[in-house]
């Protein structure tokens, strides 16, 4: 291993620490899943130390971590897709949360969330990266590699679709 | 769109006080501007440290609720399964009991014996057939028959007969 690939190494592993809650955040939003999250952050962060070579520096360290693990999640979305029929074999009931106290705002916020993960991958994640992680638009532009504009529709149907299902159930007056 | 950017802080300094100029005078859009607040707070409210739904899953309820089901459908095709084999006519082992009367003088169709075999699969008789033989049958049941039981067959009586 020669001096600049260390170098690089020793760069990734201080972004890594110093972003690894929030990126383990993001995984976890995106794959909706704990265990799924903490593999796609591992897989991204091998992958982006294996392959110095894919980066550029045209966008910051921290930007091309971020990128490597929305596409690591969306990647671990597809695998897990084909495992979701199995949820049909399960009765209603046994999915149902049990008898715990949730305070009504947790609660609300609770179906809120469960609204986000319904929405469709494109116009969910440049929106949790918005409103979950307050990421400008244009850092969720390059990490998604789409137009800015593109980020600002997206943000604001997922908000659209977001408020019509609240005013539906009667979360919002 | 504009009410959306700006609340994720997207818009320059004039889009943003035009916006707020615009918002003190458009009720629409102020309603949807604290309806867009409102689903931040609940959003960003810490949630109660709830486990995971599928956590809580009663799955095995619903596993030994299955598990009957399937081990009577495994029971039911078990039985059917083994009353067809069972019943099949060349399972097991065909063999020759012994011959139970015999015609010293025999005539054209006068039987001049009968013969008995079983069929038996497992330890157990699934099958048992008599015949009665007669002179002019003879010639056909040595081809319908098998080789083991024209065997038998030929051992003590036919091959006496066929001497004297």
């Amino acid at each position: 291993m020669n001096g600049s690939a260390i170098a690089y190494s020793e760069d990734i592993g201080s972004v890594v620490r110093q972003n690894e809650d929030m990126l383990l955040r993001v995984a976890r939003c995106i794959t909706r899943d704990r265990e799924s999250a903490k593999d796609a952050l591992q897989d991204a962060v091998l992958s982006v130390l294996t392959s110095k070579g894919s980066f550029t520096g045209a966008a910051s360290l921290k930007t091309y971590l971020y990128r490597t693990v929305v596409n690591k999640c969306i990647d671990t979305n597809r695998r897990n897709a084909r495992w979701r029929t199995l949820l049909f074999f399960m009765r209603p009931e046994d999915l149902s949360p049990g008898a715990v106290p949730v305070p009504e705002s947790a609660s609300q916020g609770m179906v809120i969330k469960d609204f986000i993960n319904r929405l469709p991958d494109k116009i969910r994640i440049p929106f949790i990266l918005a409103e979950c992680e307050e990421l400008p638009y244009q850092e969720i532009s390059e990490i998604l590699q789409v137009p800015l504009n593109t980020v600002r529709t997206r943000i604001f149907r997922a908000r659209e679709k977001l408020r019509g299902l609240a005013l539906k159930r009667g979360i919002l007056p | 769109m504009l009410v959306s950017r700006g609340l994720d802080g997207d818009l320059a300094a004039s889009e943003t006080a035009f916006l707020h100029e615009h918002i003190i005078c458009c009720q629409e859009c102020m309603k949807v501007n604290e309806q867009y607040l409102r689903l931040r707070t609940l959003l960003r409210t810490p949630m109660a440290v709830v486990e995971p739904v599928l956590d809580q899953a009663h799955v095995s309820r619903s596993f030994w609720q299955m598990g009957w089901k399937i081990a009577a459908m495994l029971a039911v095709c078990i039985g059917v399964l083994g009353t067809l084999f069972l019943a099949r006519n060349d399972s097991g082992d065909a063999r020759v009991i012994h011959i139970i009367d015999k015609t010293l003088y025999p005539y054209m169709n006068t039987p001049i014996g009968a013969l008995a075999y079983y069929r038996h699969f497992a330890g157990h008789v699934v099958q048992t057939q008599f015949f009665s033989i007669s002179a002019q049958a003879l010639p056909s049941m040595r081809s319908s028959l098998s080789d083991s039981v024209l065997y038998s067959y030929r051992s003590p009586l036919f091959q006496d007969k066929e001497a004297e």
